[in-house]
């Protein structure tokens, strides 16, 4: 079920309803409630991953209290722990990567003759979102950062709650799972905030998003036909694309988790207003990063070791960042372009200069800063066109096609009052996000005292995601991840 | 939750205020437009057409009759009901409609292929989103056309969904119902297609029967023409003899001529085409005034005849 989908709008104002009135008389009903209704969620894009998810948190479940039990008896714990990991990753691993490596170990060995040992599965929506997840639980009981919980139906919660099971944001058990422990009632506040993230989400996805994809599938796939100022254009909306597509998603996400006083991590704090790479990765994606740190990074030593060994654990961190968006090599090689980044702000120790909001306090940026942005922005976008590209080469020849081919020529655009109207919305989703960027939640006219002109304002979002929807009813880009 | 409850039905009620006006508003524009697939059914509902002949099928009817042509030979007045994309299920509710809006036709030019007596639906439903209000549109359209339920209940959300802008992105210019194609052989090599099976289906043979019987009754004379396609092409077919039963055994029950231009000289040669399956203009232009003149030999059209309109 899609975010965007009229099942959706249905689902979610029964579910709420049953929610707040049905099911609120018991906890453990009410969390039940929630597994049910996330699996059916779930299951109506395929029933038959249901079983997956559910061996996948069963086992997540029972290693964790196994792991609590044995965790003074020697390795055992350990042994536990690691064999959960291993499942989880394994399990990820068949229906992600084996494909891709059967076609690699083909290239080397069988003369390209990869058909007799392909597998040709099916990716479960959602499979690294919700793998991450449970392995995130298992790995803080281990190191004790966790008391296990003996309730099933919470842990079931927690990892299949609907909002962020497909696309995340990537929940820590330490943040979530005690929301599922504990009654909740019914917040005005956050019920409205949530449906103003849910507004703000639609229109990064509708508007934004899906109109910049009409002009970047076009461009992309013919780069050859177009000259270099039409491929910069298209990648830089490729750059709005995927953010409005992502945090549109994740803005959705948390803002229906607050309509059922959940709250979820922020998963995107508007990253192309970063001052530099290092900046940008605290910003984008934020629980997967993170998640990264704690869990692969921290581990290896951090940046508290070798210069040697600084420099692999960068590499290690952003090649698995890449390499967990798909089974591609152009999401390694963006892992390493990425790592190359951010590779001197680490050596020199700059990496963690950026940590408070640009131009906090201050109506505008200065110079400094708007180069700064603008500056990191641009690397971010050569980042997304090895991103979108279907092959390295393909990605090597648009950016060597950028700067060879007219690039200080006007872009083609086949429908010049369309293009006029998405860079008039580009441009407020960036006023807007700028104007709220110390806040953690879009669309706070807290200013404006008039309901009757916030109501209005409201309304010309809806409007204008209907008007300029334009009907190609595109998935979610990190579905695919 | 109260507040909050009442402060969502108040902004879904204007919301909903907003979405019928707008949905007003489009339909009523639609409805005025008279490029790409808007323009013949505008003239339908709006009862402008008043044709002596009257030209059904599917794309190859749509690009290869062309009205002006027939007129000047035969001293008529024509209309290309031809529908793109469609087998026979879909152009009988055009046709059903139009004899709701306009006068009878004496004679109807029934386009005939192996799709035909297919069934087809899904295909640019745009087309009848401004007439949704229509009850015969929602009775004999709207059923069969896969719109969802959200798309026939809530107001503009079926033009939300398929996007505004799509919707007037074809600006073909159809002359009286007909749009010739000003392109040139695109296709080299014959392959297998999915333009190759025979296959009719039930419900099409029952509505195809019916409107036979029915010209039949009105004294409306039927004329089958199958209209050249690409001649290689014929090599991958299947169910041909089975085709050609079918119609021959319906041509004698209901005494319809058959004009079949398959073995035409035109059907070789690719000047005359932009793919297998359809005429490009000039090729369009050639087949029409044959077919004029084949109609007046062969006496099929009563020229000194007075247009015996009735609806």
């Amino acid at each position: 079920m899609l975010f965007n989908s009229i099942e959706f709008a249905i689902f979610l104002p029964i579910v709420f309803l049953l929610y707040w009135f049905v099911f609120n008389k018991k906890l453990t009903l009410q969390n039940l409630f929630i597994v049910a209704v996330s699996y059916l969620f779930y299951g109506w894009w395929d029933w038959r991953f249901l079983l997956l998810i559910a061996f996948t948190t069963f086992c997540s479940w029972g290693s964790g209290l196994l792991i609590h039990k044995y965790r003074h008896a020697g390795k055992t714990a350990k042994r536990i722990s690691a064999a959960n990991i291993i499942l989880n990753l394994g399990i990820l691993g068949v229906f992600k990567y084996y494909d891709f490596f059967a076609r690699q170990f083909a290239d080397v060995f069988l003369h390209g003759q990869a058909d007799s040992i392909l597998l040709h599965l099916i990716l479960p929506v959602g499979i690294s979102f919700y793998t991450f997840q449970a392995l995130s639980y298992s790995i803080d009981v281990y190191r004790g950062k966790l008391e296990p919980t003996r309730n099933i139906i919470q842990f079931f919660a927690f990892v299949s709650f609907f909002p962020q099971l497909v696309a995340g944001p990537i929940e820590r058990a330490t943040n979530l799972l005690p929301q599922f422990g504990a009654p909740r009632t019914f917040n005005y506040r956050d019920a409205a905030e949530g449906m103003r993230q849910i507004l703000w989400g639609l229109f990064k996805k509708i508007v934004i998003a899906d109109n910049c994809a009409i002009y970047v599938n076009t461009v992309f796939p013919n780069f050859e036909s177009y000259n270099g100022s039409t491929l910069l254009l298209a990648a830089i909306l490729f750059a709005f694309q995927i953010y409005g597509d992502f945090s549109g998603y994740s803005d959705i996400a948390i803002g229906t988790a607050k309509l059922f006083g959940i709250r979820l991590m922020r998963n995107f704090n508007v990253p192309y207003f970063s001052r530099d790479i290092a900046e940008f990765w605290r910003r984008w994606h934020i629980s997967l990063t993170t998640w990264f740190r704690d869990y692969v990074y921290i581990p290896l030593g951090g940046s508290r070791c070798s210069k040697a060994k600084i420099i692999r654990n960068t590499f290690v961190i952003f090649l698995l960042s890449g390499f967990w968006h798909g089974a591609n090599w152009t999401f390694i090689a963006w892992g390493a372009y990425h790592a190359l980044l951010f590779l001197p702000l680490i050596l020199l120790g700059k990496n963690r200069r950026y940590r408070d909001t640009v131009a906090e306090g201050r109506m505008l940026p200065n110079i400094k800063e708007c180069g700064q942005m603008l500056l990191t922005f641009l690397l971010a976008t050569i980042g997304w066109i090895i991103f979108r590209a279907d092959n390295i080469g393909h990605a090597w020849h648009y950016i060597t096609a950028i700067i060879g081919q007219n690039l200080l020529t006007i872009p083609s655009h086949p429908d010049p009052i369309h293009y006029m109207h998405l860079f008039t919305f580009i441009f407020l989703m960036l006023v807007e996000e700028w104007c709220h960027r110390s806040q953690g939640c879009p669309l706070q006219f807290s200013r404006i005292k008039s309901r009757a002109v916030r109501f209005t304002l409201y309304l010309i979002i809806l409007v204008t995601i209907t008007l300029f929807n334009p009907g190609t009813g595109n998935q979610f880009i990190y579905f695919q991840f | 939750m109260k507040k909050f409850l009442l402060r969502t039905l108040a902004f879904i009620v204007l919301v909903t205020i907003i979405m019928v006006a707008f949905d007003l508003y489009l339909s009523n524009k639609l409805r005025q437009r008279q490029v790409g697939n808007y323009a013949c059914w505008n003239d339908i509902f709006h009862g402008r057409i008043n044709a002596d002949i009257i030209i059904m099928g599917s794309s190859r009817a749509w690009v290869h009759y062309d009205p002006a042509i027939l007129d000047s030979i035969l001293h008529t007045n024509s209309y290309n009901l031809g529908m793109n994309g469609s087998s026979f299920n879909r152009q009988y509710t055009r046709y059903l409609l139009y004899r709701k809006y306009n006068p009878r036709p004496r004679i109807i030019i029934q386009n005939i292929d192996i799709t035909t007596l297919g069934f087809t639906s899904g295909y640019a439903q745009y087309q009848y989103f401004p007439y949704f209000n229509d009850a015969d549109v929602r009775h004999t359209i709207i059923p069969y056309e896969q719109f969802t339920l959200a798309d026939r209940t809530l107001p503009f959300f079926r033009y939300a969904n398929y996007g505004i802008r799509n919707l007037f992105f074809n600006k073909s210019i159809s002359v009286k119902g007909y749009c010739g194609q000003d392109k040139s052989w695109d296709v080299d090599p014959i392959e297998r297609g999915n333009w190759t099976d025979y296959a009719a289906d039930s419900r099409t043979m029952v509505m195809f029967e019916e409107f036979l019987a029915q010209a039949t009754a009105e004294d409306i004379q039927v004329i089958f023409v199958h209209a050249p396609i690409y001649s290689e092409l014929i090599k991958y077919q299947n169910g041909l003899d089975e085709m050609w039963n079918t119609y021959r055994q319906l041509a004698a029950k209901y005494h319809i001529p058959i004009l079949n231009y398959q073995n035409d000289p035109i059907c070789s040669d690719t000047n005359y085409f932009y793919n297998r399956t359809h005429l490009n203009r000039k090729g369009a232009e050639l087949f029409s005034r044959q077919l004029a003149n084949d109609l007046k030999k062969r006496n099929l059209v009563d020229t000194s005849a007075n247009i015996q309109s009735t609806h």
